[in-house]
């Protein structure tokens, strides 16, 4: 699997074998590529694949070589996620299946009309936009009066001390 | 400008259609299947894009293999 490099035409070639590197596994390196070069594969006999990576701007010798090894390691990392993914298939799809399923309504839980912390006069005719609990009526409305009195009581405290 | 000649093995039907509908608008691209590749000819290419066209396309069926194989 080591690159072969042809600073001629700029590129580095990479031969994989698609029974150690599946086909998703030579694809997803391939992907994260394509940003830093021009890539091309293409298939050959005895289940092989030939990457060929041919810098975006001319590259010497030593650069082209680096982006053949690091193909190399990108593959190695693509092939661990891939054994991963398949190995926690089944647990994922699980786990989705709970999620969507919990997250569906049903009949027994209260929907907000029916919401048990409501006063019941509310409860069967609540629209968003009435605010039967005062929530948004202003602070100081509320409780602008209560003000003096709890000053009066931190005086009358610090007599007594 | 050379063809271009991509692995029928590799680059699915839909990934080199999406990549001509992509690029249309920098050239003419005709695709052929001939045998085990796709042959890409591009003509009436846009003079700011061509020296990099072919590449730039290649590398675009390739992304397509994978966002949208």
């Amino acid at each position: 699997m080591d690159p072969k490099v042809d600073s001629k035409s700029n590129t580095a070639g990479i031969l994989l074998d698609e029974t150690v590197f599946p086909r998703p596994v030579g694809l997803a390196a391939a992907y994260r590529f394509l940003e830093r070069c021009y890539v091309r594969l293409e298939q050959r006999p005895r289940r092989r694949l030939h990457v060929r990576l041919k810098g975006k701007e001319k590259l010497d010798e030593c650069a082209l070589l680096a982006l053949g090894e690091e193909f190399g390691n990108e593959l190695v990392h693509q092939l661990m996620r891939h054994q991963v993914a398949e190995r926690t298939e089944q647990l994922r799809s699980i786990i989705v299946g709970r999620a969507l399923l919990s997250a569906e309504p049903t009949q027994a839980e209260p929907t907000q009309a029916q919401d048990a912390s409501l006063p019941p006069e509310f409860a069967s005719t609540l629209d968003y936009l009435e605010d039967p609990l005062g929530i948004a009526v202003p602070w100081e409305e509320k409780h602008g009066d209560k003000r003096k009195p709890a000053k009066t009581k931190t005086k009358t405290k610090s007599k007594s001390k | 400008m050379p063809a271009l000649r991509l692995d029928a093995g590799v680059y699915s039907e839909a990934a080199v259609a999406r990549a001509r509908s992509a690029f249309s608008h920098l050239a003419s691209i005709e695709v052929r299947k001939a045998g085990r590749s796709r042959t890409v000819r591009f003509s009436s290419v846009d003079p700011g894009a061509a020296d990099r066209l072919a590449d730039e396309f290649a590398n675009y069926a390739l992304s397509c293999l994978l966002v949208a194989p």
